[in-house]
């Protein structure tokens, strides 16, 4: 603050002066050099004339100074050195700020336009100089490994060449994002939480090592979480192709490329290199990321102390280091102590036998050690701890705490029984040996044909014909296979999900089908006849897959809109659930399976008819209430294989739960209801976005659906400013979009949300904007229309909005208006008659359908 | 933490009366620790990716706007809090350096990988002068924030401030003088 103004302006000493300062510095500084001093002689007041020189002086002294943002000013600082790629293209990708330099190569920003949308990347470049040296086949190398592997926790290799034909590079997907262990300080995230980030990795290179490559040099911070908090392994640039996961001692790179803190004894010390070695280097990530801390730090040792230091000692177990903990509001002696009480045992155990010195000793492969945190995980035994009984019963108790009583007489009991069931198999094996093996080799070959054949070319541009082709044979296979089965349930499993998978390759509602959808009924059907024996008397896992295929089954009525079949099949499904959760109340998987059944079943029943709109309006409200009983348990957190926790599940149920019922409570005219519903939706919407670990991009798609859904009902219930929300989302969809223009999704939601924005422009009485967006919104709906014609869902969007069109025209009152709007409603007539004709249209249209048609007349 | 700003910024959108002067104040610590993230990832050279100043605050724009619905009167609003926040950020981060240095705390590098004790000092140079121009003309200290913490251009400022870019041009040019003979003369 200054404490004197008049030092503050110098020899000026008000406001006026001031004015009168800037003025004049403005003329002088456009005239040219030698008039400006007749122009400053010419100023009366010596102060003023004083000041204005000296600032006339200092803007021509000031050079650069802050002529550049302070954060590019430090960044160009720090990249002087060599930004000299700058600006060249490879390939296209045109470069951009230098990103930062490794070992033996530079990173840079590109982006390239694609099919009219800007991507970006990450260009990596061998370092100028080195083109020709070992560093350069070791570029090369990495270039060879990363194209080949495409997982979504690997950074993806896009393309690769040389610029102007002798800088080599290979481009990559840019990641932005923070480190490992960052990003794990930065949310907190539990222990359970971090092994679940953990797994990611692992399941990364695993990959890589069932592709024969070891990664090598794996390392927090080559590992970076972006902002989806999708886990992203970066960095091959060591990592070696191998047959057999050995590659063999190479002293010379090892001896100096890895980074001693994370590297196995076997690294450092130079024997043959497996992927055993990336189990070690993993068990140190593990170690670092739950304590905060490192097994060993070599910082500042000498090779031989490095050495020595490995021999000698041996890792500490995580429970026994302090825990780091990081910017959490002060950790409590109670926190601490719950953490270390949770590392004791299981996960140190894990950790150390990841960390062995003898290789014979470690997991044998990530894919055992990624198993084993699972276990933990899920309160099952882990291996990594002698297998005595004590220690397996102990657990066993804790997971089932009831039933192990019975449990341990049932194990005598198949003890005793286990050795003549042998005995006598051995004697009718000899009897069956012909007729068995043929038997076998057909299950064989009709699985192969299923699982294995037809995904390995389903993704081949025209293979229809020979997909098809592979179902028929399957389904013949495997009705003999039928035929000729006795009643060996492992047998008639495999065969009804023999018949489910050929009903999903045929028309069933997962990825790209046949479009065979009496074929894919007809094959679901005979699988639900096998379940339906299995089930009866079955266990739960029988009765459950029965439920699950009455599921699929439905999925194909909703497309075919033949409403009361899957009525019927559903509550089929749904009563099968019921009695299983009769059983086990709080069996968190039948609770999420029930509460979707019931949600799907309001789907059905909303679009079925006028009468049983109400029906459906109770389901999705029964839908929220189980999905509010899943308990918020430590099992129900654990991600599922689709990547999402059973309570990500319930949240993602309920807010779509919500949105329908506030559609249906607008439909029923209370728009103070639908408001409510709908910022229930939006709330679970904002959630779900914010929560890091769930990684589907469709996320930001709900919320902005939610928010131009709530913010239409705002401006409908009399809150202008609702309109802002709509924008909002507007804007948010038109960004998704953007991102990937095949996106179809995301394509005709935006026309849905543009179409909210007309509507509360509408309402507004902005009725020119209006019927300029939706004119707009109607075209692209043509569009999408030609390129799909039979697309029921675009078709019924196109009638509504044309529909839109007449009433917001209908608005103007002049008879020329008049005319457009019958016009448009006439439009919207045909457009819902096509879809009533195709047994195609919702329920919830119908009174739609009537309104344009009375308008119309 | 997270959940009330949150909350804070709902509140804010469904009272209409709080979108003036009071209500930017409200979104302030929000900015601030949705471009402290930022910032510091990109101070973070060796790992992270780093962004152009423009490109963080959009980014951060699209964050704020994506996960909590806000929506700002318009951008140049959120610019404007945007460059307030850019500035404490920056400056807070370099006085803290700046300390630690010379109390002879040993400070971690990859905390700070690109700033030289003396870019350090500089900035702190530069904040003091701006504060003393705040005083005479807090609109040439805001089109300063704007294009030297917030990386705006000429054109962007205009709109942001609501005026000509040919006035915001010369407003900018003054400023940059004023600072400059007021830095060179301590």
């Amino acid at each position: 603050m200054p404490e004197n103004s008049e030092s503050q302006l110098g020899g000026i000493s008000g406001l006026e002066e001031w004015k009168d300062l800037k003025d004049l510095f403005e003329r002088a500084e456009n005239l040219p050099e030698n008039e400006r001093t007749s122009f400053l002689n010419a100023i009366g007041d010596p102060g003023l004339k004083a000041e204005l020189e000296s600032l006339l002086e200092a803007s021509s002294k000031a050079g650069g100074f802050i002529s550049k943002p302070l954060l590019v000013e430090l960044g160009v600082a720090a990249d002087q050195e060599s930004d000299a790629l700058k600006g060249a293209s490879a390939n296209g990708w045109i470069l951009g700020a230098k990103l930062g330099t490794g070992g033996m190569g530079e990173v840079y920003r590109a982006t390239k336009e694609v099919g009219g949308a800007l991507r970006s990347a990450a260009v990596k470049v061998v370092r100028r100089g080195l083109e020709r040296s070992d560093v350069g086949e070791r570029f090369d190398s990495e270039r060879r490994i990363l194209s080949a592997l495409k997982h979504p926790n690997i950074a993806q290799f896009i393309d690769a060449g040389a610029i102007e034909g002798r800088i080599p590079f290979f481009v990559m997907e840019l990641i932005e994002g923070v480190p490992l262990l960052e990003y794990v300080a930065e949310n907190a995230l539990s222990i359970a939480e971090r092994l679940e980030l953990f797994l990611k990795i692992t399941d990364a290179v695993d990959y890589a090592h069932r592709n024969l490559v070891i990664h090598r040099d794996i390392k927090p911070s080559n590992i970076l979480v972006n902002s989806e908090g999708v886990v992203k392994l970066l960095d091959f640039g060591i990592a070696k192709l191998t047959q057999d996961g050995v590659s063999g001692t190479d002293t010379t790179v090892s001896g100096r490329v890895f980074t001693p803190d994370y590297a196995s004894p076997e690294q450092i010390c130079g024997g043959p290199i497996t992927t055993v070695s990336d189990v070690y280097s993993l068990g140190v990530v593990l170690f670092e990321l739950l304590t905060g801390e490192r097994p060993f730090a070599f910082k500042g040792l000498s090779y031989q102390e490095v050495v020595s230091k490995i021999e000698s000692t041996a890792p500490p177990r995580p429970s026994e280091t302090k825990p780091a903990d990081e910017k959490q509001t002060s950790p409590g002696e109670s926190d601490t102590r719950t953490r270390i009480g949770e590392l004791k045992g299981d996960i140190d155990n894990i950790v150390l036998k990841s960390l062995r010195q003898d290789t014979a000793e470690r997991y044998q492969s990530v894919r055992e050690l990624a198993d084993d945190v699972t276990r933990y995980l899920t309160g099952r035994p882990v291996l990594a701890r002698p297998q005595t009984l004590i220690y397996r019963a102990g657990k066993y108790v804790r997971r089932h705490a009831v039933g192990s009583a019975i449990v341990g007489a049932m194990a005598a009991a198949v003890i005793a029984f286990g050795s003549i069931a042998i005995y006598e198999g051995i004697a009718a094996a000899r009897e069956r040996d012909r007729a068995e093996s043929r038997f076998q080799d057909v299950r064989q070959l009709a699985g192969s044909l299923i699982f294995e054949v037809h995904d390995s070319i389903r993704n081949i541009e025209g293979s229809t014909p020979a997909r098809k082709l592979i179902a028929q044979r399957a389904i013949e296979y495997l009705d003999k296979l039928r035929k000729d089965s006795d009643d060996d349930p492992g047998l008639l499993r495999e065969l009804a999900e023999g018949y489910e998978r050929v009903g999903d390759v045929l028309g069933g509602s997962f990825g790209s089908n046949l479009g065979d959808i009496p074929g894919a009924v007809s094959s679901y059907k005979k699988a639900i006849e096998l379940r339906e024996g299995l089930a009866k008397g079955g266990s739960s896992e029988d009765r459950y897959a029965l439920a699950m295929t009455y599921s699929r089954l439905t999925q194909i009525t909703l497309v075919t809109n033949s409403f009361s079949d899957g009525n019927e099949y559903l509550e089929r499904a749904e009563s099968i659930l019921g009695e299983l959760l009769k059983g086990e109340p709080r069996n968190g998987l039948y609770l999420i399976t029930k509460a979707r059944l019931v949600f799907e079943h309001g789907e059905l029943l909303g679009s079925m008819s006028t009468e049983s709109i109400l029906k459906g309006v109770r389901k999705y409200q029964e839908s929220v209430k189980l999905a509010d009983e899943l308990p918020e348990s430590k099992e129900n957190k654990i991600q599922g294989p689709d990547g999402l926790s059973l309570l990500q599940k319930a949240t993602s149920l309920k807010q779509r739960a919500f949105r329908r019922l506030a559609y249906f409570s607008e439909y029923a005219g209370d728009i103070p209801l639908g408001l409510s519903y709908s910022r229930k939706s939006m709330e679970l919407a904002k959630s779900m976005s914010e929560d890091k670990t769930i990684a589907s991009a469709q996320k930001r798609l709900v919320l902005a659906l939610a928010m131009s859904d709530t913010g239409r009902l705002e401006v409908l219930g009399g809150n202008a400013a609702g309109i802002d929300l709509v924008r909002s989302a507007v804007k948010l969809l038109a960004e998704i979009r953007n991102e990937d223009k095949r996106n179809y999704l995301a394509a005709s939601q935006y026309e849905i949300a543009r179409t909210s924005l007309a509507e509360s422009l509408a309402v507004r009485k902005d009725y020119e904007n209006a019927l300029s967006i939706l004119g707009e919104v109607a075209a692209t709906q043509e569009g999408f229309r030609r390129t799909a014609p039979d697309d029921s869902y675009n078709l019924g969007n196109l009638a509504e909005t044309y529909l839109l069109l007449g009433r917001v025209s209908s608005h103007k009152n002049s008879t020329e208006n008049e005319a457009v709007a019958k016009a448009y409603f006439a439009k919207s007539v045909s457009i819902f008659g096509i879809l009533k004709e195709r047994n195609a249209l919702p329920a919830y249209l119908e009174r739609r359908y009537e309104e344009a048609k009375t308008a119309s007349n | 933490m997270k959940k009330e700003s949150a909350k804070l910024v709902d509140e804010l959108i469904s009272d209409k009366g709080m979108r003036g002067k009071d209500g930017l104040d409200g979104l302030m610590p929000i900015v601030y620790d949705e471009l402290r993230k930022l910032a510091a990832s990109f101070l973070r050279r060796e790992n992270a990716v780093s962004m152009q100043t423009t490109e963080l605050v959009h980014e951060a724009y699209f964050r704020l706007t994506a996960q909590r619905s806000v929506d700002w009167e318009n951008r140049g609003q959120f610019f404007a809090i945007a460059a307030q926040a850019m500035r404490r950020i920056l400056i807070d981060s370099a006085r803290q350096r700046h300390a630690a240095k010379r109390e002879g705390v040993k400070i971690n590098l990859d905390d700070a990988p690109t700033i030289s004790s003396e870019d350090d000092q500089n900035l702190l140079y530069i904040d003091e002068a701006l504060r003393a121009l705040e005083e005479i003309d807090p609109l040439q200290a805001r089109i300063v924030e704007l294009r030297y913490f917030a990386g705006l251009t000429i054109d962007e400022t205009a709109m942001v401030v609501s005026l000509s870019p040919a006035t915001v041009k010369r407003e900018w040019s003054f400023a940059r003088a004023w600072l400059f003979r007021r830095i060179s003369d301590e």
